[in-house]
């Protein structure tokens, strides 16, 4: 590393403080990714990266930092990452969009499986079904608080399975406190046993978590695959968890007749706002989700499915299309592409490879190590940091691990699918999806729930959600561990 | 025909830190449904209606659901009584806002195209940028039916 390389360093890192200082991000934030930035690439450069490969890490991570510090709009940190690597010429646009070898390029699969998930979700919420499911739920239970927390758990968790977690909760959580408030309870444990069984439940499936959806994207897994070696470890992961519930909140509440009857004089009928649109919305989720059952047989890949059930959705809402397209969250869908292309770029330069490169060394070629770390090393970073850059780049890992294990191997998939590197891709579904429940932070449906919470004044502190959080998603942990065990490494 | 000929001088204002109950009696004695919230300089910081003031009722988690019509009727959603409520300052209820406004030499067309694009009834007139009065529509459309008055006679 020579003096002109260490001035340009210097100049951009102050470059980067003064740009960050002028949009008023503090002087902290400032100084901490100008100084931080600039130590950064200095120390990659001292390793055995050079100016291509520290250029770009040090720029994924102080887009990951600043996505992190929640200072800037992770939308917009994750574009201007990308388009700062797409300029100095790290990738070209043609590798960022369409892929090139190993360079995945944007997933449009992923980007298109989610744009039409959320139109069909989005369209859906506003019959208030999931209010109406909510408050059935809890009438079922007849107002014992701790079967209305297993109920709302278990149904919470099969509507994560199916559709986005974080829609999920954002209606069931109003609904939950309502009850709570009616049994004149705190509603924190309420939430926090439904948020953490909105991820779990999330994991069973190819659609329930975006991780899956990446993955499954990434390493061509369908549906159903899915559900054959996702399902049995989620299921007995619930099966424990509602039993710790009622373990853990059995004795510790106790309910009058009378708040139990105002329970059941919540009117679920009237949540309901729109039940013709309910029927044609129920038609169209019920046809996609047989749609990604089939979609192997069928020969269809799952964007197809999402968006032709948004188009089927679209046609029957008979609102035009601009009401259906203002239901997707754009800013989600730009931060993808924005990460994706980050992703495409590391992989390109090489960073991604020798990263695998050190995985493999580190557990001698051995899967079923791999598999292990990959496990538990995913549910630990996925806890602390935004699982979706983990994972996007924990998938081009995986292959360049893949890869380099079976060089022999002449089409893309040959390798991902190959039986020593195939658990690779399950213990990192199951490490990331549950391990989303580790902290406050680790999920998104988390982050809203604790809104939702704090807004009815009863903010969840850090703490005090791992004291559930924590223990929960060891469990789960444990169950996937012998899982994997006993399914792939034997 | 400039906003100055038609604006209202010395309007009723309220500060930040004066409480809904206040803002409401404001409201009330001074017939009017928007009043502007200036800071001890009279910089303007936000146009509070009489729909921001009602907005402090509504328990903010509740926000996203379709329809309220499951609750019980004798629920108490909020998690402060109306008493409470009334004391909140209104500094809450025009936080993050964007006011607009216009300048007292401008036109009472460009006033209009603001008020009708933005929804606004009552429109803060600045000097220097400081609160000096308030456009109403009502005060347009008086204006609007004396032009037509003199047109038949």
């Amino acid at each position: 590393m020579d003096i002109y390389e260490l001035v340009l360093v210097l100049a951009a890192g102050l470059a980067l403080g003064l740009g960050l200082y002028r949009l008023r991000l503090g002087l902290v934030m400032a100084l901490v990714s100008s100084v931080g930035g600039a130590a950064a690439y200095v120390a990659l450069r001292l390793t055995v990266l050079d100016p291509a490969q520290a250029v770009t890490a040090t720029i994924f991570l102080v887009a990951y930092g600043l996505i992190a510090s929640e200072h800037l709009h992770k939308t917009t940190v994750a574009l201007s990452g990308a388009m700062a690597m797409l300029v100095i010429g790290l990738v070209t646009q043609a590798e960022a969009f369409h892929g090139h070898g190993e360079v995945e390029g944007v997933d449009w699969n992923t980007i298109f499986l989610l744009i039409g998930m959320m139109i069909i979700v989005n369209i859906m919420r506003h019959t208030g079904v999931f209010e109406y499911i909510a408050i059935r739920a809890a009438k079922l239970a007849r107002g014992e608080p701790v079967a209305i927390m297993v109920l709302l758990s278990v149904v919470t968790a099969v509507l994560s399975a199916a559709l986005d977690n974080v829609t999920t909760v954002l209606l069931i959580a109003p609904v939950t406190i309502l009850i709570a408030r009616s049994l004149k309870s705190d509603p924190v444990p309420f939430l926090v046993f439904v948020v953490l069984a909105s991820n779990i439940g999330g994991t069973a499936t190819l659609i329930g978590d975006p991780p899956n959806i990446m993955i499954g994207s990434s390493a061509r897994i369908p549906f159903l695959e899915f559900l054959k070696v996702n399902g049995p470890p989620i299921v007995a992961t619930m099966v424990v968890y509602l039993a710790t519930i009622r373990v853990v909140m059995g004795k510790r509440l106790r309910v009058t007749a009378e708040q139990r009857q105002h329970v059941m004089a919540f009117r679920e009928d009237e949540a309901i706002t729109n039940w013709s649109l309910l029927r044609r919305s129920g038609v169209v989720v019920a046809l996609t989700l047989l749609g990604f059952f089939f979609h192997g047989p069928l020969g269809l890949e799952p964007a197809t499915v999402a968006l032709a059930g948004a188009a089927l959705m679209m046609l029957l809402h008979r609102e035009g299309p601009e009401e259906a397209l203002r239901e997707v969250e754009w800013p989600t869908i730009f931060f993808f592409i924005g990460l994706f292309i980050m992703v495409s770029a590391l992989v390109k330069v090489g960073v991604v490879a020798m990263l695998g490169e050190g995985v493999l060394g580190l557990t001698r070629n051995n899967t079923a190590a791999m598999t292990m770390l990959v496990l538990w090393f995913s549910a630990l970073a996925s806890g602390l940091v935004d699982n979706i850059p983990f994972v996007a780049t924990m998938n081009a890992l995986i292959h360049g691990v893949a890869t380099t294990m079976h060089p022999e191997a002449t089409d893309f998939f040959g390798a991902a699918h190959a039986p020593d590197v195939w658990p690779l891709w399950w213990a990192l579904s199951l490490g990331a999806c549950l391990g989303g429940n580790l902290t406050l932070v680790g999920a998104s449906a988390n982050v809203v729930v604790s809104g939702i919470s704090a807004r009815a004044g009863h903010p969840i502190s850090f703490v005090r959600f791992m004291k559930y959080g924590v223990p929960i998603t060891l469990q789960g942990l444990v169950i996937s561990s012998i899982w994997l065990w006993l399914k792939f490494l034997r | 025909m400039t906003v100055k000929d038609l604006m209202e001088t010395s309007p009723a204002t309220v500060r930040p830190e004066d409480s809904a109950a206040t803002a409401a009696s404001v409201m009330l004695e001074n017939q009017t449904r928007a009043l502007p919230v200036v800071d001890a300089e009279r910089r303007l910081l936000g146009m509070l209606r009489d729909l921001d003031v009602l907005h402090l009722l509504l328990p903010g988690y509740l926000e996203n659901l379709a329809d309220l019509g499951f609750l019980p009727p004798d629920l108490e959603p909020g998690s402060c009584t109306l008493a409470e409520v009334c004391q909140l300052p209104v500094g809450q209820a025009i936080e993050g806002q964007e006011p607009y406004s216009v300048d007292e030499d401008e036109s009472v067309l460009e006033a209009v195209r603001v008020m009708v694009g933005r929804g606004l009834g009552t429109l803060p007139v600045l000097r220097d940028g400081l609160l000096i009065g308030v456009l109403k529509a009502q005060r347009l459309l008086r204006h609007m039916a004396e032009a037509a008055g003199r047109a038949d006679a």
